[in-house]
Parts: structure tokens; sequence; C-alpha cells
């Protein structure tokens, strides 16, 4: 007989006395049992873990692989992008020299707690209180915006409040542009809480909804480019103009702070043209 | 003699030791495990087949004799013969050294088996603890005599067929 054979005749009889052994200890048959078991449960288990980690570990992978394609695509069109703009600013530079046109400087911006608003009265303005120690600044008519845009100007202040009367107002009106053309108008409240009107815009000129609208920089209290909506209709029935319905890019439900700009808006005695230079 | 027939009657002869021991000097009895010594001489002196046969008849025999559980010196003499066989194949058992070694080994191991597999199963008890030492020693006091006339044994049976072939090779 082979030592292969004597080998598998020694296994088979320790098995056979173990197991008669623990079959006359019942009681402890169950627990032997499970120390058998559990090892053989616990391999497994782990066996399967690492292959369902190794494979979550692939996808993972593969889907970050894709990400960085794509950001790696995103960051050659910004970076082209970026370096047009850079261009664009030497050109200007360039033609401004000549003009002697001088940049205006950038704003300082304040930060303000909203502590009131009303969207809904025919009054639609919001309270702000400002920072310790500015009592004193003159704030009337400086512009307001949040980080999605323009809310509104401020129109009284005293002590460490302001009001600020909000874009949304029908007394409101804002110097603005459609981003796209550079076509003027005027952006006033309506009667609808939360739907704003661009007006005089001649009906010659193109307008898309969903254009985005800026401040043009031409009332006088508010600087060129901040967003203030994106144009909902575009109705043309109108004789002569127009009729643009524009979405606020603030949401006036969910505000919290807003920034004060410490610009000096065009006095108004400029501003009341020919009754001004009367007076 | 086939080997068979040499180990019914090693068998035979080490059961009839233990029962007059058991009788006579109890205590003695305990201490020596005479089942132990002849599995390793069968071991060390035969094939693998040999250890795994004589270990398991060796230790049914004595679960027999004995009252713990049927099985248990079967297991443990059987993986010692076994053991002793495997082992035979690779040292020089004819040194002395070796010899005591490995009655030390096949007695020691025989002790744990039994102990632990008594432990594991709470089934009875063995007398474990310090008498464990002592039967190991006691056991390979006996067994390395036993090995050595077991070795003279088969000398003088060798020698005796040799001489009875040439006889016959005369004629």
């Amino acid at each position: 007989m082979s030592e292969r054979r004597i080998a598998i005749l020694f296994a088979v009889a320790v098995i056979v006395l173990l197991a008669s052994l623990t079959a006359q200890s019942p009681e402890r048959a169950g627990d032997i049992a499970l120390w058998v078991e559990a090892p053989v449960k616990g391999l497994v288990a782990g066996a399967v873990g690492a292959v369902e980690r190794t494979r979550e570990g692939w996808r993972t992978r593969a889907r970050l692989e894709r990400d960085n394609a794509e950001l790696r695509s995103r960051v050659r069109e910004l970076e082209a992008a970026h370096a047009a703009a850079l261009g664009a600013k030497l050109e200007v530079d360039l033609l401004s020299a000549p003009l002697g046109y001088e940049r205006p400087a950038d704003a300082e911006l304040v930060l303000a707690d909203v502590v009131s608003v009303d969207h809904r009265s025919l009054r639609r303005s919001a309270i702000l209180r400002l920072p310790r120690g500015s009592g004193r600044e003159e704030w009337a008519r400086r512009p307001v915006t949040t980080v999605d845009g323009v809310l509104g100007r401020v129109v009284f202040a005293g002590g460490a409040y302001a009001r600020v009367l909000m874009v949304t107002d029908r007394e409101s009106s804002v110097g603005a542009m459609i981003e796209r053309t550079r076509r003027q108008g005027i952006v006033r409240g309506t009667r609808r809480s939360g739907v704003l009107s661009l007006e005089f815009v001649p009906l010659q000129a193109e307008v898309r909804p969903g254009d985005r609208v800026i401040t043009a920089g031409i009332d006088g209290v508010f600087p060129r480019g901040i967003p203030l909506g994106t144009v909902t209709s575009v109705e043309s029935s109108g004789d002569a103009f127009h009729e643009i319905e524009v979405a606020p890019s603030v949401d006036l439900g969910s505000l919290s702070h807003a920034f004060v700009w410490r610009t000096d808006p065009v006095p108004e005695a400029f501003m009341d043209g020919a009754d001004a230079v009367a007076r | 003699m086939p080997w068979p027939a040499r180990l019914a009657a090693g068998l035979a002869a080490v059961s009839l030791v233990e029962l007059l021991l058991a009788e006579v000097l109890p205590a003695a009895g305990d201490m020596v495990d005479l089942f132990v010594v002849l599995v390793v001489v069968a071991g060390l002196s035969g094939n693998s087949l040999h250890g795994v046969t004589g270990g398991l008849a060796a230790g049914l025999v004595q679960d027999t004799l004995a009252t713990t559980p049927f099985g248990l010196h079967g297991l443990a003499c059987c993986v010692v013969g076994y053991g002793a066989a495997r082992l035979s194949q690779r040292v020089m058992t004819s040194q002395r050294t070796v010899a005591w070694l490995l009655m030390a080994v096949g007695a020691l191991v025989h002790q744990a088996i039994v102990l632990g597999l008594l432990a594991v199963l709470e089934v009875g008890e063995f007398g474990g603890g310090t008498a464990v030492p002592l039967r190991v020693a006691a056991t390979t006091a006996v067994g390395v005599p036993s090995l050595w006339l077991a070795d003279r044994f088969k000398a003088w049976a060798d020698e005796r067929r040799t001489l009875k072939e040439g006889r016959t090779g005369l004629r």
C-alpha cells in the first residue's frame, strides 16, 4: 500500500474516531461543530467581502478616470477661455490708454444682516442691520447685492439699520442690459411678486428667453455687470417695445445676508437733470 | 511469524500485564502506559501501515479495558503509531538518544491528545496536572528497554531464519 493511501486511511480513522467521540458527548457536539463551522464561514464571508471591495474599487476607479478625463477637458477649455480673456483685457488696456479712460476702483463691500423682508405688500423692501461703527456713514442710494445678484438700493438709513428698496418694488428702476447683445433697457418691479419687467427694449432688438440680464451701469447707482435676472418670456405685441418678463437672480425667499457697496453714487443733483440745473 | 500475529501476541501480552498490574499494583498500572510502548515499538519497527493499524488496534483494546469514552485511546494511539512510523523513516532509531526521545515524545503526544479530548468533550477525567510528566517519564523508562528487546528479538529471529534457510540450502 502506498504512503498516500496509508495517509488517507489514517485521516479516515481519525475522523471516524473523532465523530464517534463527539457522538458520545451530544451537548458538546454543537459547540465543536460551531468551532469548525465559524472559521469556515468567516473565511467565506471575508473572501466575498474582499471580492466585493475589489469590484467596488474597480468601479470607483473607472468612475474617477472618467471624471478625471472630463475635468482635464474642462480645464483645457477654461485655460483657453482664460487666455482669450487675458488677450481681450490687454486689447482693452491698449485701446483705453490713448483715450485716457480710467477704470473705476473696485468697491468695498460691507456685509450686513437681513433682519426683515417684505416682498408681499405694495412696498417691497428689506431692512438690514449694518455693522457697528457704520452709523455715521452716508448709506442712502448705495447698491445692495447678494452673492446671486442685485437686491436693491438703500433708501433710508438710521443708526444701525438701513431700509432697502428691492428691485421687485414697482417704484424701483435699474438700468439694465441683456448680456448677450448688450442691448440696454430698464428693469422695474411688477404687480406680481418675484417677477421683473425689462422695459424700453425696441422690437428690432433680439431677445430670447434664457438671456441673462445684468446691470448696465447707467443709472448712477449700480455698477456695470451685476446679475439682475433671466428672461423668462418675450412678447412683441406692443407698438415699439418688447414686453419682457425677467425672473430675479436673487431668491427673495432665502435672504440672510447682503452686501452694501461703499461706492459713492452719482449725486442726485446731476441725476435730476434740468431741474437740478435750475435750482 | 507474520506481523498481524506478532501484533496480536503483543496485544495479548500487554493486556494481560495491564490487568495483572491493575489487580496487584494499581499505582504502577496507572503510571505506565504499556499500550503506548507497544504502539511506539510497532511504529518504529514497521512501516506506516503497521503504525496506523497497530496504533488503532492497541488503542481500541485499551479503550475496551479503560473507563474512558470508547475511541479516545484509539485516536491517540493511532496518531502516535502513525507519527512514530513516519519518523522512523527519517531518523536513525538505532541510536539510543533518538530512541529515548521518540519514546518520550510518543508518550507525551498520547497524553496531550487524551487530556485535550477529555477537556474538549467534557466526558470524563484522566488524572492530568502533575501526573502527566510522571506518566511520560515512567512510560519512557519502560519503553526504551522494550524497544531494545524488540530489536534484539528481531535480530535473533532474522538470524534464526537465515540459519534455517542455510541448512535447507545445504540439503
